[in-house]
């Protein structure tokens, strides 16, 4: 570890240095406080809450037409479980090298190495981020990865052509076991258009996962005030937890014909209010009728200790992109300026540093809930170095026999300091 | 007596927009913008300076690549917002933040949003967002209303001051479409290439008297960026140090 931030400390003296470089550094501590409870697929939890204390530095180095994104992460600084043990992790998000070529007389632009390409359209989820997903909202400490990827894209009057062959296979951080039995290589094309005041794209994509995938989203800017998105995704295969029978474990399987449809609509006025609320289907979770099989086979094979340590692979479910099929989000968030144009905080400053937002994700089949508030106050801005302190609420709520509801995770609280030079 | 000075005031009015014509009036917009932009494409590099209670409380840089048919890109080159850009085209707009390489749609309401809006930033020009016509005379000054013609301006209202003589904008107070007066505009005059212009416009914010903005025109000089900037889909692309 004592290497890694030998390395970091280098790279911000080059910075101070090389011109022909540009260097944007972010870190972040995060101290979090997680509430547990008995979950149904997985027992009890050892712990009544955990608490902990991670870490990350990263920085954007750019120049002579390379990109790279460096991760210093440090999980478990300080915690409360015995069990859990510090990890240091040093991690290439991207690397990549972009520049020019012409290609039978046509000017391309070309992209080759790891990236963080996503086509996706939406704020929940995206179903057109078909190469390495992204996982959504985080509260606490997060590090992307992107994926191998060689590209060539071509710019006309409309938007663009790319081609593209991508690997998602090349990455340092443990992923789940649904995440390492999707990690994919293909390739495919995009075609991409602006007409008037509506964006739309075309993808197809084949790879060995899939074995094929066709894609398409639009996006359209009503009025002022009012945008509309949406999105469809159908893939030939997909690999989901299938249930078997009473006494076998869920395992891993491959089906056939999967597909995600997600419609999106946007509001904002100009005191600073901004909602999005969103629908989305997945066809690959688990359906109703499969979670309540799931939660009557874990109660049944819990009464019998030869067959207790079937129940947990029934917890697998919980790796899905998507945990149930239908998905209603409301997000809301409020400029940090709309504060002035109200006269009860008019005359509160320091109430312009403070960017409140709320996320409530609902599932119409079982009446879970995942309510998450996330406020943020900017305490220093000099234009050269920032500072923000960010309070994040997670709560897991709803019919008390819903998924989300009974998660073993009930409660977060996390503290993050963040800031950028 | 209340509705006599009303009537008066009204037959004011209709006499002094009929003594100028639309054609002189859309004219003296044209010679003001010029006072602030001239070059059909250009490349704008201005500091801005947010006070607060007359103290400096932080500062922006933005370099603006614009062109006509209200398209220009912005690109933030202050160290904690290294890496944003947003992309104009008439009333679309995307913004591209720092690491990230998904362009995000947003609506004319949500460009209007920010410390230092972008608009104040990236329009230098009235002629091409607004309709205008002379609302009051005086021998130093000339007093136009410019009403928006575009889903993406600023301000839904201005009413502008322009030197009797020169057309160099004076002040501009600068309304919401709620109504409210949101800003009072301050131009300072100066001198550039051996031309006078606008060299820094002062924003007085009118919602929170405490706050004030000084957007500095540090260099304005004729560019004219490769098709492919003005392209959504490009905005991703990381090779643009040299912006």
């Amino acid at each position: 570890m004592k290497r890694l931030w030998g390395l970091f400390v280098s790279l911000y003296a080059l910075g101070l240095n090389a011109q022909e470089i540009a260097f944007e550094w972010d870190w972040m501590v995060s101290a979090s406080s997680i509430q547990h409870q008995r979950f149904v697929l997985l027992g009890e939890h050892q712990r009544h809450d955990t608490q902990a204390l991670d870490a990350l530095l990263d920085v954007e180095i750019s120049g002579y037409n390379w990109t790279g994104l460096l991760a210093a992460k440090g999980s478990q600084l300080l915690s409360n479980d015995s069990a859990a043990e510090y990890e240091g992790e040093l991690v290439v998000q991207e690397l990549f090298w972009q520049g020019e070529a012409t290609l039978f007389d046509l000017p391309v632009d070309l992209t080759a190495g790891k990236l963080r390409l996503d086509w996706g359209v939406g704020y929940g989820y995206r179903p057109l981020d078909i190469f390495k997903p992204y996982r959504r909202n985080p509260v606490g400490i997060q590090v992307e990865e992107g994926a191998l990827t060689v590209m060539g894209s071509y710019f006309d009057m409309q938007g663009d052509w790319s081609l593209v062959v991508s690997d998602s296979s090349f990455t340092q951080q443990a992923g789940s076991k649904l995440e390492e039995a999707t990690e994919q290589t293909g390739m495919g094309f995009r075609r991409y258009v602006l007409m008037g005041e509506s964006e739309w794209q075309v993808l197809a994509y084949y790879d060995n996962v899939r074995h094929g995938l066709v894609g398409t989203s639009l996006v359209s800017v009503l009025d002022p005030a009012w945008a509309v998105h949406s999105s469809a995704l159908y893939q030939r295969q997909y690999v989901t937890y299938q249930h078997n029978a009473w006494y076998q474990p869920v395992t891993l399987d491959t089906q056939d014909h999967g597909y995600q449809v997600l419609l999106g609509v946007n509001w904002a006025n100009e005191i600073g209010n901004n909602i999005i609320v969103e629908y989305w289907y997945d066809s690959r979770s688990w359906s109703q009728s499969q979670w309540d099989q799931a939660s009557e086979r874990v109660k049944v094979l819990n009464a019998q200790g030869s067959t207790r340590a079937l129940t947990r692979s029934y917890a697998q479910g919980l790796e899905s992109a998507n945990l149930v099929q239908h998905n209603l989000l409301f997000h809301w968030t409020l400029d940090a300026n709309a504060w002035s144009h109200w006269e009860w905080s008019n005359h509160l400053t320091w109430l312009n540093r403070l960017t409140p937002t709320v996320d409530l994700l609902y599932s119409p089949q079982d009446g879970g809930v995942v309510a998450t508030q996330w406020l943020d106050y900017q305490a220093y801005d000099s234009g050269n170095a920032s500072f923000n302190i960010e309070m994040a609420l997670r709560f897991m709520s709803g019919e008390k026999d819903s998924i989300y509801a009974t998660l073993s995770d009930k409660s977060m609280i996390f503290i993050n300091f963040k800031g950028r030079f | 007596m209340c509705s006599f000075l009303k009537k008066m005031g009204i037959t004011l009015l209709v006499f002094v927009s009929a003594s100028a014509s639309a054609n002189d009036v859309q004219q003296m917009v044209k010679n003001a913008d010029n006072y602030r932009q001239d070059y059909l494409a250009a490349k704008v590099v201005s500091q801005v300076s947010l006070f607060k209670n007359d103290r400096l409380d932080k500062t922006r840089q933005y370099h603006v690549y614009t062109r006509p048919n209200r398209e220009s890109l912005v690109v933030f080159k202050s160290q904690v917002e290294a890496g944003q850009k947003m992309l104009m085209l008439g009333d679309n707009y995307w913004l591209l933040m720092p690491k990230s390489r998904r362009p995000i749609r947003i609506t004319p309401m949500q460009k209007l949003l920010g410390e230092a809006s972008v608009g104040d930033i990236s329009t230098l020009t009235w002629s091409e967002d607004y309709q205008a016509t002379l609302v009051a005379q005086s021998q130093q000054t000339n007093q136009l209303r410019l009403e928006s013609v575009t889903q993406g301006a600023s301000y839904e209202r201005i009413d502008l001051w322009l030197d009797a003589k020169t057309d160099f904008p004076i002040k501009a107070d600068l309304y919401l479409r709620s109504g409210k007066l949101a800003k009072q505009a301050l131009f300072e005059q100066g001198e550039r290439d051996g031309q006078t212009r606008v060299v820094s416009m002062t924003l007085l914010d009118k919602i929170q008297p405490a706050k004030k903005t000084l957007i500095t025109y540090q260099q304005i000089t004729p560019h004219e960026l490769e098709e492919k900037y003005y392209n959504p889909a490009y905005l991703t692309r990381n090779l643009d140090s040299e912006l």
